[in-house]
């Protein structure tokens, strides 16, 4: 809404308004330690990575931190002992997360103990999806063969619970940037539509797109990123976090995932029906 | 505290009347071409020269005085003065027309004999504006608006482009009560801030008080714009109106029964659509742009001492995304007002007043309808009285009662796939009483002291929900129908005074409590139409301000330059912030989102002035620190409110050619708005996420701006045949028109509305900060006339 309404006012800004990339000077940043915790019901897709934070600006790769030991245990007490398979990547490949479960991690750096909780929450199934032609962006190439697609996607909501999804989609393993969240409160039970469009996709691209059943604190995390992806004029600030520890920052997410992966074709693409 | 001075008060007053026998001359004093009551008429006795009055909002003035012969001199600014030789020896009303000075013929200049108005009234920190003083500001689109020219003036600030309000003294956008007619405008811009909802040709009179408001206002922190609509020409049929590129406008007015009672309409819509059309984009051209307002009034003297007012407001933003998105939101407001002259020292006003505000947003998904509203609703009864008890005592009394009724938000959906979403109305009762005494307590010093009670209720029906400062739910609980959830009482004391050093120089100084009791929502740095108004409840406690402010004023080369500066402290608790992320909209629980802080603004303001000859104007500079505290945000230091501008500096100047052309600029310089920008970052889950450390530690690059504008009026004598004599006579021509160019940022500055961090769309993994800016150049030209 926001964004229409930016739209709208960049729009009868006479057609003079204009974008340009500034300079910004920014300050440097104190260094934690960053926790990217997920666990799902997917094989081969539950991973504890420990970074540490960067500036803002930096280029340089992601600087991992080595050397912790961490463990991930459930409701029952059940305790999972993860392994650093790669530098900064710890993880049990017997970690499959259930539903409406809890699970909690924690890890041992140098003595600084951090810990975790998250609750995964009923699980989800994608009931149809669709693609459709999308529309050519203004000034964009009508014969590049990368055109845009909007992605269609359903999928009924449990009755009587506060349910929180978030949407992924990847084309070649890379992630589309915009951010997907949404809550089920005006959807209590009844089916959810997802719509994307503007996904630019080519012949024989490996797609996929995951609808995560989340918790409430995952959803806040990323609804403030949505906002400030939709709003530059929000009110910026750090979300509330699972994490607990010193200098630790980050989240942990323990989730269910409904996935639909496929190689594209056109001729998946249902025609005769444009989208606006 | 309270009894004690309330006791003072009538101490004060019963002081000064054991005086001998006196009387009193009053009246009602209006222009003799249109009978529109003439506001701040200075009404001044030769034989006394310390001795005066000034007419009210409604044209009326009283003056006691003992039992002798005088010389009563009625001067206005722009008006040819009168001068009446009275008698006093009873109880006299005498009532005025004056006649505007460019109505005569002869070159005769009437200099108006209290030019050095700015240095002897006895109000702090009030900007005064009359429609004269704007006619020639050049502003975006051509389109005169006066609040756009209020806001060059010292300790106002605009918004900033493509943003709704202005900021007083430090405060929040929110911290304003604009009224017109008395009404509250709670939204008070068209089209995102491009423009006013105030039509300048409907409107007569704007007073902004900047913090050091008399006790006859309250409910907002830092300021009060009064603004009071025209009342329509009572001696014949005139008509107005403007063509611009973008808008258009007619205003109508005449008698509807001659010298007793008249009407206003004025109308105005743009067509910025149309532009639309214009752009090779299917989505774009069959889209909606456009707002509208129209002003009525009309009032009727049913006898010489009652007078009737009715006056209304209109006005609505309408928007749509072909048929996929609609959105419109305005104003109503709806007045009716008596006045009534009860004795020759009593003056009441009674008014009955409507104020609505709304919004509808209504989005067609997949053939399915859903809309989301709000609104907030006013019945608002006002008794005021002026009672001119003496030559050094005025008094004003009155009291306050308004019901509000909010609805903060609701979606519905036309179908059984969606379900609805009502937040729980809110209602709440906000009176108040309040007594003021304008005190001359020796020829040169005046102070003006009063006090106002306020008690602020919401009451049920409404489940009502208590939370901790955690944000953690405590309890529930219900409330039947108009039963009492919570109560404030607040007192807030106001006083003021001047003190008149020389015919040319004063010193004044005011403090002055506040408390409001609504406030607006918005967690964004933009404004918006939803922004959505929250009363204080048994959660959000009233904020309040406490301001000390001193000033000096002094005119130089015999009033024609007016020089003044103002210094100013505030500070303000129970002031709101957010906690991060927080949800304004739609959200049932947003008063659990809601941080309570402390507030301080300090500054200085400078104003000169020139206000003759043929090169007039001003400039204005005020440097100034607007800082928040909270706890729970900037690890609970002292960070820059968004608004805290350090340096704002505006220049004015109309250059006139000759009678007919002038041209004219303003220049505005500020240091941008405080923003928080991101420190560091880190990823989660494949996304990028910022991370920030300190609030608002950053800036916008500076603000500044040039526009320009030409007016040239046409020939404003015709000559015509005398049939009689053969001879040309000049007159004056009944159809006047100008023509008005403009440009507006005329060397195309961009300034920042947002600044955003994004990835390089040419070197992916790469985040840059983009800038957007709204304006380039924007030229105008626009028609008007008048007949």
């Amino acid at each position: 809404m926001k964004k229409s309404i930016l739209y709208i006012i960049v729009f009868i800004a006479t057609l003079t308004s204009c974008e340009k990339v500034i300079n910004v000077e920014l300050k440097d940043s104190e260094k934690k330690i960053v926790i990217d915790g997920f666990i799902s019901d997917s094989i081969g897709y539950n991973y504890i990575k420990l970074t540490n934070s960067s500036n803002f600006f930096d280029l340089s790769k992601e600087e991992f931190v080595t050397g912790a030991t961490a463990f991930v245990t459930n409701k029952s007490g059940k305790k999972f002992d993860l392994k650093e398979l790669e530098p900064g990547i710890y993880t049990n490949p017997k970690l499959i997360s259930e539903p409406n479960n809890k699970y909690s991690i924690n890890i041992n750096y140098k003595n600084n103990v951090i810990t975790a909780n998250s609750e995964t929450q009923s699980s989800i199934k994608i009931d149809s999806f669709f693609i459709k032609q999308g529309r050519v962006k203004p000034g964009g190439n009508i014969d590049s063969k990368i055109k845009a697609y909007t992605f269609e996607c359903y999928w009924e909501d449990k009755k009587d619970e506060e349910n929180f999804y978030h949407v992924i989609v990847k084309v070649n393993n890379r992630i589309n940037n915009r951010i997907f969240v949404t809550d089920d409160r005006a959807l209590d039970g009844k089916t959810i539509p997802f719509k994307s469009s503007g996904i630019s996709m080519m012949e024989n691209d490996k797609v996929s797109i995951e609808v995560l059943s989340v918790d409430k604190i995952y959803f806040d995390f990323y609804h403030l990123l949505f906002t400030l992806q939709i709003d530059p004029n929000a009110t910026p600030g750090n979300a509330d976090t699972n994490i607990k520890g010193t200098d630790a920052i980050g989240l942990f997410n323990a989730c269910t995932i409904s996935a639909k992966k496929f190689v594209f074709k056109n001729s998946m693409v249902i025609k005769g029906e444009k989208d606006k | 505290m309270k009894n004690f001075l309330l006791g003072l008060l009538f101490f004060l007053v019963a002081h000064n009347t054991n005086a001998q026998l006196k009387y009193t001359i009053s009246g009602t004093i209006q222009d003799f071409s249109t009978g529109e009551d003439l506001i701040g008429v200075n009404i001044a006795i030769k034989e006394l020269p310390t001795s005066g009055a000034t007419t009210n909002t409604y044209g009326f003035y009283s003056i006691s005085l003992k039992k002798d012969v005088y010389n009563v001199l009625f001067s206005y600014l722009g008006y040819k003065t009168i001068t009446k030789q009275i008698d006093l020896s009873k109880n006299t009303r005498i009532n005025i027309s004056l006649k505007p000075d460019a109505e005569s013929l002869s070159e005769v200049v009437v200099s108006a004999t209290r030019d050095n108005d700015n240095v002897v009234s006895t109000s702090v920190g009030v900007s005064k504006l009359s429609i004269k003083d704007i006619e020639t500001v050049p502003v975006l689109f051509g389109e005169k608006d006066i609040m756009k020219t209020i806001q060059l003036l010292p300790g106002v600030k605009p918004a900033g482009d493509g943003n709704a309000g202005f900021y007083v003294r430090g405060g929040s956008a929110d911290q304003n009560l604009i009224l017109l007619d008395g009404a509250p405008v709670y939204n008070a811009s068209h089209l995102m801030g491009f423009f006013s909802v105030f039509n300048s040709t409907a409107i007569k009179d704007v007073k902004l008080y900047k913090g050091s408001m008399p006790a006859e206002y309250g409910g907002r922190l830092a300021s009060v714009m009064d603004v009071v609509m025209n009342e329509g020409n009572n001696k014949e049929f005139k008509a107005d109106g403007g063509i611009g590129l973008i808008s258009s406008k007619l205003t109508i007015e005449g008698p509807i029964q001659k010298d007793k009672s008249s009407f206003i309409i004025s109308g105005r819509r743009t067509y910025a659509d149309l532009f639309l059309m214009l752009v090779d984009d299917e989505k774009i051209s069959s889209s909606t742009l456009y707002f509208y307002d129209l002003n009525v009034k009309a009032n009727m003297k049913i006898s010489d001492n009652d007078r009737v007012f009715l006056s209304g407001y209109f006005g609505r933003d309408v928007l749509g995304v072909a048929d996929k998105f609609g959105f419109n939101w305005g104003n109503t407001t709806g007045t009716i007002r008596w006045n009534h002259i009860a004795n020759d020292k009593l003056f009441s006003n009674t008014s009955l007043i409507f104020s609505n505000y709304n919004y509808l947003i209504e989005i067609s998904n997949n053939n399915i309808m859903f809309n989301i509203s709000s609104q907030i609703q006013d019945w608002n009864f006002k008794q005021h009285f002026d009672y001119y008890m003496n030559e050094n005592n005025s008094i004003k009394f009155g009291l306050n009662v308004i019901n509000h009724t909010f609805k903060p938000g609701d979606f519905e959906a036309e179908t059984d796939d969606l379900s609805s979403i009502n937040i729980e109305p809110k209602y709440s009762l906000e009176s108040s009483a309040y007594v003021s005494n304008t005190h001359k307590i020796f020829e040169k010093l005046t102070l003006n002291y009063g006090l106002r009670f306020s008690n602020f209720t919401q009451y049920g029906p409404g489940e009502i929900m208590y939370w901790d400062k955690e944000g953690n739910l405590i309890h529930t609980k219900n409330f039947n129908k108009n039963e009492v959830v919570v109560s404030y009482n607040r007192w807030a004391p106001r006083i003021s005074g001047t003190f008149i050093v020389n015919d040319n120089s004063s010193i004044k100084s005011s403090y002055a409590r506040s408390f409001q009791f609504l406030h607006m929502l918005s967690n964004s740095s933009s404004s918006s139409p939803t922004d959505t108004w929250m009363p204080s409840s048994n959660n959000i406690k009233p904020s309040e301000s406490n301001q000390i402010a001193l000033g000096y004023f002094r005119n130089l080369k015999d009033n024609k330059w007016e020089f003044s500066t103002e210094i100013y402290y505030k500070y303000m608790t129970n002031i709101i912030d957010y906690r991060t992320g927080a949800q304004t909209m739609l959200n049932n629980e947003v008063e659990s989102e809601l941080l309570n802080g402390d507030g301080r603004a300090y500054g200085i303001e400078f104003l000169l002035k020139k206000k003759a000859g043929k090169f007039s104007g001003w400039i204005s500079y005020t440097l100034s620190k607007s800082e928040k505290l909270f706890d729970e945000i900037n690890n609970g230091a002292w960070f820059s409110a968004k608004q805290d501008r350090i340096h704002d500096f505006s220049i004015v100047g109309t250059y006139k050619f000759t009678e007919r052309l002038s041209l004219s600029g303003t220049w505005v310089y500020f240091t941008g708005n405080a923003i928080t920008f991101p420190a560091g970052k880190f990823s989660n889950n494949g996304f990028m996420v910022p991370l920030y450390s300190e609030r608002n530690g950053y800036r916008m690059p500076d603000y500044h701006r040039l526009d320009l504008g030409l007016t040239l009026k046409n020939k404003k004598y015709k000559y015509v045949l005398n049939p009689k004599t053969g001879e040309k006579v000049k007159i004056k021509d009944p159809f006047q028109s100008s023509w008005n160019f403009s440009l507006y940022n005329a060397y195309a500055r961009e300034n920042a509305y947002s600044i955003s961090f994004q990835e390089d769309p040419d070197n992916p993994g790469h985040t840059q900060a983009v800038q957007i800016a709204l304006f380039k150049i924007v030229p105008s030209i626009s028609y008007n006339f008048s007949f």
